[in-house]
């Protein structure tokens, strides 16, 4: 009988066989493999001699690169870039002021500074970056790019104390970790009462306005005004009796943001908050620039503007709806539900129409707020929507036991949620998140029959031009727009392919 | 030891669970039928019956991760109901293992281990990961830290779980079939863990098949059959005279095969 073979020696690695590697076995693996792939590969490459030549000719070889126009009606068989050089400016601006341009300009620096800064791992302060960019950016931005005066419209003691008081004490309280922070919010309650019932009790005796020399202290207080800053009284009061504080951390930043709303109301000039007429300072003006109405805003920034604030708006809202949809709580889940599938159900042609047509004829006469304002927030309400699927079909891919997990250690709704539920969720949809925000930058077109002039809008009124009336024109313009628009969504799906890389921590059993 | 008690004790600190005439229902499915159970501080409980019986739903009904519809459940004093702030505060004292260990696979062990202790303790980040550290030390996977669960092997996963659960520093621990989904050879060193624990007088209730363990470890062992708790005793008396003719045929077909 034969012995069994065993292979009593370690055998060596050997490098592999030349067939495999390097060029010619690339070439042999990928295009020769089979009879239908060298027919595939031949297919191909008959197919791009016929195609390339004369699109490298048109856009390249022969095109017009400079003269005017007569340059191009002279040579119609090729790209008239020159076009595109004459008109750039409204390409990336529209109608906006020429003068006012350099506002624009500043704004698109930060913007591309930013995210370069974003995007660059190593950047110093990221998160604090990441933070102006979404919240800062966004109202310096507006600010910027309407002008007019910004300031407040009154300054009282009154809305100093009003303002400033509790928002001291809610950021005091929500640091977890300071000490006596149940004495400090007692003290602020107290002081903050004391201030409500003298201004109370001065309204009441029938004066109202009381001065100091020339300094008004405080000028009649309205009913809307007390419930306004009852608000903050009560989430005060609130944080001081919970015995704990758990949630405080919480409930302070949503206070915070109420009044970072209640004072970018004093800026902004809102109803509500101008009706706290009280006059310490006549008008402090901030800023003062000339306003460019948003009429006159167009092109590639307006459509920046219009896609950015689709996107920046759309993610938060859309994880809000997605966590609202799978609620326990009934009444949250379908008031979710009916939001989702109302936008989901209409198409943005219709919001965007209802928005600039319709919505003035349910708003009270006289009360008109800003076209492009309106088509920001139904861009944004719809872009919402669409997220919040996406949102949940990742929060749905998540195992039970990473809520049973979180849960078991004692985490809070939102703590489970914020560190457990949703990186993990969003991470597994960030193909889809993506493909949301590409599609609504894409979307952006649409403003165009609004009467908002974005990027293709502003080229297709300079194609319109008579001076300009070369059948090369509208080809170039078109090919122009639609190369801006692959670079930008280009961009965005390559990173979101590196940012899946990146946060593959993988090895999942 | 004194153990703060939030809602004035109606029961004395000795005690750390006790189930008083407790029910709960799948919707039309009676799955636990009159629990009555105490369990002392320090004591060691394993829980042991045939698949479906309600081991887990009775164990996870302790840290409400499974809500009861019926009786009453005193988990260190504190009664859980649908009280939120109630049921975080039990959470805060009872650790969990899952047979799935349930790690967070986007953050690395040391995350893991502070995530709690941090948010929900608020302990300063370093000194949870220096506690973290002793903890890894403990169950000897300190040169794990900074992997993610996914690089472990399935015995060193539960064992990061077990770390996890215990910086939060739990006066209980509840256990859940820890090692029913590992291979045979990463069984003993989880195993090890747990008695380790044991030996320091941590309150535990196990769910396991494991009855080196339970004899190794249990004060009394607890077989459930049905969602009901057919019998109870010490480990030598269970193993040796069970009772019950379900006990005796269930431990049959474990320790006979
Ligand atoms: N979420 C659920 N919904 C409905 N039935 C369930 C659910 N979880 C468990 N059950 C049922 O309850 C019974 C007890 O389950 P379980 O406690 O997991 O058993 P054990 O852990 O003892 O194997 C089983 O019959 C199971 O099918
Ligand atoms: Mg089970």
């Amino acid at each position: 009988m034969s012995k069994a073979y065993v292979n009593d020696e370690r055998h060596p690695d050997l490098p592999p066989p030349a067939s495999t590697v390097g060029a010619v076995g690339w070439m042999r693996e990928h295009l020769f493999s089979s009879p239908a792939n060298i027919l595939m590969t031949v297919v191909s490459i008959g197919l791009l001699a016929y195609v390339v030549p004369p699109m490298v000719s048109w856009l390249f070889t022969s095109a017009v690169w400079s003269g005017g126009a007569d340059a191009c009606r002279a040579n119609p068989d090729a790209a008239c870039w020159t076009f595109v050089g004459a008109r750039f400016d409204q390409f990336v601006y529209g109608f906006y002021e020429k003068t006012e341009r350099w506002r624009v300009d500043i704004m698109l620096i930060l913007l591309f500074a930013g995210i370069a800064a974003l995007v660059y791992e190593k950047t110093p302060g990221r998160k604090w970056i990441g933070m102006f960019m979404l919240i800062g950016y966004p109202i310096l931005s507006w600010i910027m790019l309407l002008g007019g005066d910004w300031g407040t419209p009154n300054i009282s003691l009154y809305n100093v104390i009003v303002v400033l008081l509790p928002i001291v004490g809610i950021a005091l309280l929500s640091y977890d970790r300071l000490p006596s922070a149940r004495t400090i919010g007692i003290v602020l309650t107290a002081f903050y009462l004391l201030a409500i019932a003298l201004l109370l009790g001065l309204t009441a005796a029938g004066k109202t306005e009381l001065w100091i020399g020339s300094t008004v202290i405080y000028s009649l207080v309205r009913l809307d005004t007390i419930i306004i800053t009852l608000i903050p009284f009560l989430g005060l009061f609130a944080l001081t009796k919970s015995g704990e504080m758990e949630r405080r951390g919480t409930i302070g930043i949503a206070m915070l943001v109420v009044f970072a709303i209640l004072v970018l109301g004093f800026f902004f000039d809102l109803p509500a908050p101008s009706s706290l007429d009280m006059t310490l300072v006549d008008r402090v003006v901030v800023v003062s620039m000339v306003e460019v109405p948003t009429k006159q805003w167009g092109g590639f920034m307006l459509t920046l503007v219009i896609a950015l604030t689709g996107i920046v708006a759309s993610l938060p809202l859309g994880v809000l709806l997605a966590l609202g949809r799978r609620s326990n709580m009934p009444a949250i889940r379908v008031l979710c539900v009916v939001f989702i599938e109302f936008w989901r159900g209409v198409p943005l042609i219709t919001v965007l129409f209802m928005a600039s047509v319709m919505l003035p004829l349910f708003l009270p006469p006289g009360v008109s707020f800003d076209q492009l304002l309106r088509a920001l927030i139904g861009v944004a309400l719809f872009s919402a929507a669409y997220m919040a699927e996406v949102v949940r079909g990742g929060l749905q891919a998540i195992p039970k036991g990473q809520y049973e997990g979180a849960d078991s250690l004692g985490l809070t709704y939102w703590q489970k949620m914020r560190l457990i539920i949703l990186p993990q969720a969003l991470k597994i949809v960030i193909p889809g998140i993506v493909n949301t925000f590409i599609g609504l930058f894409k979307d952006t077109t649409l403003v165009l029959i609004i009467g908002l002039f974005d990027l293709l809008g502003a080229v297709q009124a300079s194609i319109a031009d008579p001076n300009w009336n070369a059948k090369s024109v509208a080809y170039t313009g078109y090919v122009f727009t639609a190369f801006v628009f692959w670079v930008c969504c280009y961009g965005m799906s390559q990173y979101s392919r590196y940012l899946e890389r990146k946060l593959h921590t993988g090895h999942k059993r | 030891m004194a153990n703060a008690n939030p809602n004035g004790a109606q029961i004395t600190d000795e005690i750390a669970v006790q189930i008083n005439g407790m029910h709960k229902w799948y919707g039309e499915f009676h799955v636990l039928k009159d629990i009555n159970l105490t369990v002392n501080r320090g004591e060691r409980i394993v829980i042991c019956g045939p698949s479906g019986s309600g081991k887990s739903t009775m164990i996870r009904c302790i840290n409400r991760l499974e809500e009861h519809q019926q009786g009453q459940i005193i988990v260190n004093g504190t009664e859980l109901t649908s009280d939120l702030k109630q049921i975080d505060a039990v959470r805060r004292e009872v650790g969990m293992c899952f047979q799935h260990f349930n790690l967070f696979p986007h953050l690395t062990i040391m995350e893991n281990c502070t995530l709690a202790p941090i948010w929900v303790r608020k302990v300063p980040k370093k000194e949870a990961e220096e506690t973290a550290m002793k903890y890894l030390e403990r169950v000897k996977i300190p040169e794990q830290a900074h992997k993610y669960p996914g690089q472990l092997s399935g015995g060193q996963q539960q064992r990061v779980a077990i770390a996890r659960s215990l910086c939060m520093n739990p006066e209980i621990m509840l256990f859940d079939e820890p090692t029913s989904a590992l291979d045979p050879e990463m069984i003993s060193e989880v195993l090890d863990v747990m008695i380790d624990l044991a030996q320091e007088g941590m309150t535990m209730l196990c769910v396991t098949h494991e009855m080196g363990f339970a004899r190794k470890v249990a004060n009394r062992v607890i077989f459930m059959d049905g969602g009901q708790i057919i019998e109870q005793n010490e480990p030598e008396e269970f193993f040796n005279n069970p009772q019950s003719e379900r006990t005796q045929l269930f431990l049959s077909q474990i320790l006979n095969h």
